[in-house]
């Protein structure tokens, strides 16, 4: 591997490949900012425009868009509670509280270390161990997909706020709302109201902006309407005046972003679960970790690590079935195997070990340089950019409505996503007045299709070989997710153990 | 005094109609496809009587009045502008996108207290010009297919 990686340097030292990259990292977070733009629009608009450059060149710039454009969508989390990609909601719970402290520079600062570090350690999976774990996702079926699922579902319980019957109803109607189309496997139509627009389901995307921005914006009018501020921070005075890090932060967080970047990797890699998935996971695990769960939700940096760290390393993983056996497991993917074998590399062992084996670990080696630089455009504007917070909500709240409806509409070039944003802005806002956290509605959202379709496929899997318990034990990947799951609905249990412990100690 | 109960029976009661409206359609919904909808409809039902009980015990050790931090009635406002954001969709649909946002824009800002025209006017235009280059010329988005006036911003 070593001689590849060597040969993959001499390749990607050409002006071409440093330029892809430049481009690709600036345009990638540029259109990671837009709410409903993500990356997968990004990408597909390179397509033709790679199409004379070298192969390294242009995936290099595709897929460093790809990781650029999941931080991008982070910055506007935090800003103004405006996720640009479902990957960053995760991020919008705790970095738009800390914003609002004034400490924006902080946030955007922790952000952007996180993400680098789950960027590389993901680039890392992806070049040390992405044939083997290529092989691994190979043994993923219907099974464990529905076991990720319910690992997803399970982190809807650290997100309930503080009704706890509230939040799962929450996560329930998002499943409900995951249910709507025709029925994967029998074809039947469901809650479609005879609604052919209705019939391919809803996008998570509409409903995330929804819930996220327009609910927001409703807030922030009605507190500069009232004269409770006019800033997205409480005193604007204070804004700037933050530390970029505090002292203790790298100590603080460095667990925090290594356990986060690990599970985002294998997360990521699972063909289907995604960036999304895998930052709410480590978010949640973050909390139930926690000595101090009670600052999630309220400007907790530890809380935003997690999730970015784990996006972030998602990509990375993301890319590793991909390349490995052609498996693509998001949108995102799907447009790069298609910008692949546009270049003439069909995924598969050829890419690790033949004569395009430097070219595929130069790609990689771009994807990682891409995180790196995408670390050092975001420190250097971490200022800036946290001068949003002082934009008058007057101007802000409109542009954030110009820029949602026409992000949103770009998605499906359809007036029906933008109507169901607005539906969801109302029900957000709703949720908000009633004390109901958005969070496990999107995430039930996200989740209703992999739980449902793959229960289902396992079933019948399952009805050939002795039922579903006899199906599981012959599944030892299964078997791991499990004893996982377990694993993390016990760990708020030992935790209780092990404080009581100290205190009778003490 | 008439003792006031708090707002989570009602939100609990909305909760559960809702949920017994949707069992409803599940039932009608053939075959294997109804499954998982009908037990999410018996779980949520499970959640809003959870959600009334809790409301029904906040009623009875409360000792004053309720303060609630948000309330319909205090969300005039939230609401007022979610009529215009509603109208700007009708705008963008049967009118246009770019005749319907420089109006959204500019009566947006005058109603959130932007004092200055000129401010309003700079700020409306740069946004339509930079959103203009970047989804129509460089993002090609059909754009140009909704509303009346649509066509009329096509970019060749």
């Amino acid at each position: 591997m070593l001689e590849y990686i060597t040969s993959a340097l001499g390749l990607f030292a050409s002006w071409e490949v440093i330029l892809a990259l430049v481009i690709g990292v600036v345009a990638g977070m540029a259109i990671g900012i837009i709410p409903g733009l993500g990356p997968s629009v990004g990408i597909a608009l390179l397509i033709p425009i790679t199409f004379s450059m070298s192969p390294q060149a242009a995936l290099v710039m595709m897929t460093a868009m790809y990781t650029t454009g999941v931080y991008g969508g982070s910055i506007t989390a935090v800003l103004c509670h405006t996720p640009g990609t479902a990957a960053s909601a995760a991020t919008t719970e705790d970095g738009y509280e800390l914003a609002k402290k004034g400490r924006g520079m902080e946030a955007i600062s922790v952000v952007t270390v996180a993400s680098v570090v789950g960027g590389i350690i993901g680039a890392l999976c992806l070049i040390l161990f992405a044939p083997v774990l290529g092989k691994l996702s190979l043994r993923f079926s219907a099974l464990e997909y529905f076991l990720i699922a319910c690992f997803g579902l399970l982190v809807v319980s650290g997100l309930t706020g503080k009704n706890r019957a509230k939040g799962i109803f929450s996560a329930l109607v998002g499943l409900l709302i995951g249910c709507v189309g025709m029925d994967s496997i029998t074809g039947v139509s469901r809650f479609t109201f005879g609604q052919m627009w209705l019939e391919d389901g809803l996008d998570s995307t509409p409903i995330l902006i929804g819930l996220f921005s327009i609910a927001q914006v409703l807030i922030l009018v009605d507190r500069l309407i009232t004269g409770r501020g006019n800033t997205i921070v409480d005193d604007p005075s204070k804004a700037l005046t933050g530390k970029r890090w505090e002292k203790g932060n790298a100590k603080k967080l460095s667990p925090t972003m290594m356990r986060s970047s690990l599970i985002g990797s294998f997360v990521g890699f699972i063909p289907a679960a995604g960036c999304s998935i895998a930052a709410w996971i480590s978010y949640s695990m973050a909390k139930r970790s926690s000595k101090n769960p009670e600052e999630f939700g309220k400007g907790s940096t530890v809380g935003i690590a997690a999730s970015e760290a784990a996006n972030n390393a998602a990509c990375g993983g993301a890319l590793i079935p991909l390349f490995t056996l052609g498996i693509p497991g998001s949108p995102v993917t799907a447009i790069l195997y298609g910008a692949l074998l546009m270049h003439g590399l069909q995924p598969g062992s050829e890419l690790f070990t033949g004569a395009k084996a430097p070219t595929t670990y130069a790609i990689f080696l771009g994807f990682m340089f891409a995180n790196i630089l995408m670390g050092i455009i975001g420190l250097t504007m971490a200022k800036q950019m946290a001068k949003v917070c002082l934009v008058p909500n007057s101007v802000l709240v409109p542009i954030i409505v110009a820029l949602a409806t026409i992000g949103t509409f770009a998605l499906a070039n359809s007036m029906y996503e933008v109507l169901i944003m607005l539906i969801f802005g109302v029900i957000g806002y709703l949720m908000k007045i009633y004390g109901f956290e958005p969070a496990p509605l999107v995430l039930g959202v996200v989740l209703a299709d992999i739980l449902e379709a793959n229960f289902r496929r396992a079933l019948l899997m399952a009805s050939t070989k002795g039922g579903l318990f006899a199906y599981f034990l012959t599944r030892p990947v299964a078997i791991v997710i499990v004893l996982v799951i377990l694993g993390f609905a016990l760990i708020p249990v030992v935790n209780a153990l092990m404080q009581r412990k100290k205190e009778k100690v003490a | 005094m008439k003792k006031q109960i708090h707002r989570d029976v009602w939100v609990g009661a909305v909760l559960l109609a809702f949920s017994a409206w949707v069992l409803v359609l599940s039932l009608n919904i053939p075959g294997q496809a109804s499954v998982l909808p009908v037990a999410l409809c018996a779980m949520m039902a499970v959640c809003a009587l959870i959600v009334i009980v809790n409301g029904l015990r906040k009623t009875k050790e409360a000792e004053g009045e309720f303060q609630y931090a948000m309330t319909l009635k205090s969300s005039k406002n939230a609401f007022l502008f979610l009529l215009f954001i509603f109208i700007y969709y009708l705008g963008f649909k049967y009118i246009g996108y770019w005749v319907a946002t420089p109006i959204f824009l500019l009566f947006a800002q005058k109603y959130l207290r932007v004092k200055s025209w000129k401010v309003n006017v700079i700020i409306t235009v740069s946004y339509v010009v930079i959103t203009y280059i970047l989804f129509v010329v460089i993002l090609k988005l059909p754009i140009y297919k909704i509303g009346i006036l649509g066509s009329y911003f096509r970019f060749i």
